[in-house]
């Protein structure tokens, strides 16, 4: 068995990674319009009205989880071949920390305030923790600077914004329109 | 919505693959051989001869469960109990055996997350 500063160091690596996928995975998924429709639309959608469901429904909590689960099975294997156990802890305490995350910002939202009632103003563009009213700011304002689709740490929102100019470019949404104006300019010239 | 693209047929096929494999691998074991990527070719195969659908979420899946089976068959055929053969697992671990391992998570993920039937369709992300 590792000891307690390995084991430590590992559950924390492993908020670290779990972090930098979801975030840039999040990203992904906002530059993605069908993949947007098909699932993440949903979630921004329902805070824009009022509560009409319970704080964490049964779309967020499989989505959450299945995420969530999948990391755990992939860090239970980390273990099994490394022999620290912190990798499991911290795929099982990642689990936790984004389903508790979640309901407890949704909590502020209800039947009589949406989320843009609420007016917690844009979050600052910050290096540390990413708080519940930073990702609330996410929620209403998706597409608004400051980007916020991290879920523990605020950096990876700030390397984004850094990187977006060049990773903007290679998304789905940007591919389809540079097709869509290749095909125009195809049409103009065989007229 | 489905959790972790639940797939009966997928899972049963998986099954089958893996008690077959647990046989194999103790026979060959006797003999003298260690096979842990058995569980994953197994494992895949069986997955993929009977789902009518193809996503590398149930690949993953099943390449997880099937390293699993393989780690839970090795510690039994030590002989020192599960939880000793498990806990001890990585001490036992030479770069060949991890390789081997490594083999037939690499076979159940591509072969398990596909499916041999003709007209098969893929789940996208999520759904
Ligand atoms: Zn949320
Ligand atoms: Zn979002």
């Amino acid at each position: 068995m590792a000891g307690l500063v390995p084991i430590l160091l590992a559950v924390l690596s492993v908020f670290f990674l779990a972090d930098l996928i979801f975030a840039v995975d999040h990203y992904l998924v906002h530059h993605d319009r069908p993949r947007y429709r098909l699932m993440h639309g949903r979630h921004h959608k329902r805070y824009f009205g009022k509560k009409d469901a319970p704080q964490l429904d049964a779309y967020e909590v499989t989505t959450y989880s299945s995420a969530a689960l999948m990391l755990t099975v992939a860090m239970s294997l980390v273990t099994l071949f490394t022999g620290n156990v912190g990798f499991v802890l911290g795929g099982l305490l990642k689990w936790i920390h984004s389903l508790t995350y979640h309901y407890y910002q949704h909590g502020w939202w209800s039947e009589e305030k949406k989320v843009r009632d609420l007016e917690l103003g844009r979050p600052k563009p910050t290096w540390g923790l990413a708080h519940a009213k930073y990702h609330a700011w996410h929620h209403s304002n998706p597409d608004e600077e400051p980007f916020t689709y991290a879920e523990s740490w605020a950096g990876f929102d700030r390397i984004l914004e850094w990187i977006d100019p060049w990773l903007e470019r290679r998304t789905v949404n940007a591919r389809a329109k540079a097709a869509k104006a290749a095909a125009a300019r195809q049409e103009v010239r065989n007229s | 919505m489905n959790w972790l693209a639940w797939d009966p047929r997928a899972y049963l096929g998986a099954l089958v693959g893996a008690v077959a494999a647990w046989f194999a691998f103790g026979a060959l074991l006797e003999a003298g051989h260690f096979a842990p990527w058995l569980f994953g070719v197994l494992v895949g195969v069986g997955a993929a001869a009977l789902t009518r659908e193809k996503t590398l979420v149930r690949g993953f899946i099943l390449a997880a469960l099937a390293t699993w089976t393989a780690a839970v068959a090795q510690a039994l055929a030590q002989g020192q109990g599960i939880w000793h053969g498990l806990v001890h697992f990585h001490e036992f671990l030479t770069p060949s055996s991890f390789a081997l391992y490594a083999l037939g998570f690499a076979v159940a993920l591509f072969v398990g997350g596909t499916s041999f039937h003709r007209g098969a369709t893929t789940r996208p992300l999520g759904a």
